[in-house]
C-alpha cells in the first residue's frame, strides 16, 4: 500500500509532490486562467480542471523541467473548452449581436469626446474587447503577447501549424486595436 | 496626382509583422522609410504599440490561497473509507486493478 500513498514514479505524483506543484505553479496557472475567461470564477473552474489533467497524465510530463510548459498547456487548453461551452451556450440562449461592442464604445465616445480613459476603463474595454475573440485568438494573443511565448510553442500548444498561431495574433490584435483605439487615440500624441 | 493609399494598405498588413521584428531586412527597411514619411501609417503602428503595450500591462489578481488549499486536499486526501489514492487521480487500465486488490 506504501506505494500507492508516496505515488508510483513517474505514474502518480507522490503527495509532497502534488502539494509542491500546486504550490509553485498555482498562482501562474490561475493568472493565465484568468487572462483567458477573464473572471475570477471561472479561472477557479479552469486551474482546478488543469491540475487533474496534469496529475492525471504526470507519466507524460518527463521531469520537472517540463512543468511550466505542461502547466501552460493544461491550462489553456482547459480554459478553451471553457470558453467553447460558454460560447456554444451563448449562441444558445441568445445570438450574438453583431457590432454590439462597436455600439458600446460609440456609446461612450459620445459620452467622452475627449477620448480620455483612465485606466480602470481602458481595462474594462480590453476585458469586453478579449471576450469578443474566438477561443483559440484569445488564447493564441494571451499565450503570445502576455505570457510571451513562440510562435512554435503555441502552436503545439494548440495543435495548430505556426502560421496559424500567427494569423490567430494578428487578427486579435486588429480586433483590439479597433476596440481600443477611440481611447487610446486621445493619447497620441 | 497618384493616391498612396494602396500603397499605405500594403504597408499596414506588414505593420504586426514589423512590430514582431518578423519581416526580411528588405522589407523592414521599406516599412522604416515609410513610417518616417507618412503620418498616416505611423498613427496606425502607434495605436498598435499601445495596443500590445495594454494587453502585456493586463494586470491579474494572485490565485486565493483557499483554493491552492482546496486543490491540494482534492488530490492527496484518503478517499472515502481510507483510501489512500484519490478518486480523482484514478486511471484507466492497470491502476485500476492495483487499486482494488
Amino acid at each position: 500500500m506504501e506505494i500507492l500513498r508516496i505515488g508510483i514514479p513517474g505514474v502518480h505524483p507522490s503527495t509532497r509532490t502534488i502539494e509542491s506543484t500546486v504550490k509553485t505553479y498555482g498562482n501562474k496557472a490561475y493568472q493565465l486562467a484568468y487572462h483567458m475567461t477573464g473572471s475570477s470564477a471561472d479561472a477557479e473552474d479552469v486551474v482546478q480542471e488543469a491540475f487533474l489533467r496534469l496529475f492525471r497524465n504526470w507519466s507524460s510530463v518527463g521531469g520537472s523541467r517540463h512543468l511550466p510548459a505542461w502547466i501552460s498547456r493544461v491550462v489553456t487548453n482547459a480554459a478553451l473548452d471553457l470558453l467553447r461551452s460558454r460560447q456554444s451556450r451563448k449562441r444558445r440562449e441568445a445570438p450574438m449581436e453583431a457590432g454590439a461592442l462597436e455600439a458600446v464604445a460609440s456609446a461612450r465616445r459620445s459620452d467622452r469626446p475627449d477620448s480620455r480613459l483612465d485606466r480602470a476603463e481602458l481595462q474594462e474595454r480590453l476585458s469586453l474587447a478579449l471576450a469578443e475573440l474566438s477561443p483559440q485568438q484569445a488564447a493564441a494573443l494571451v499565450l503570445f503577447d502576455h505570457e510571451g511565448l513562440r510562435a512554435r510553442e503555441i502552436a503545439s500548444i494548440l495543435n495548430v501549424a505556426e502560421a496559424t498561431v500567427r494569423g490567430y495574433v494578428h487578427e486579435a490584435r486588429l480586433r483590439v486595436k479597433e476596440c481600443l483605439e477611440p481611447y487610446l487615440a486621445g493619447r497620441l500624441t | 496626382m497618384k493616391s498612396a493609399k494602396p500603397f499605405c494598405d500594403k504597408i499596414r498588413r506588414t505593420l504586426n509583422s514589423y512590430y514582431d521584428d518578423d519581416l526580411s531586412l528588405f522589407m523592414r527597411r521599406v516599412v522604416q522609410k515609410h513610417l518616417s514619411s507618412c503620418e498616416g501609417c505611423r498613427r496606425e503602428y502607434a495605436l498598435l504599440q499601445m495596443t500590445v503595450e495594454t494587453i502585456r500591462r493586463r494586470g491579474a489578481p494572485d490565485v486565493p490561497p483557499r483554493l491552492l488549499k482546496k486543490i491540494i486536499r482534492q488530490f492527496t486526501d484518503p478517499g472515502p473509507g481510507g483510501d489512500p489514492f484519490p478518486r480523482e487521480l484514478r486511471g484507466g487500465g492497470w491502476l485500476d486493478g492495483l487499486q482494488r486488490t
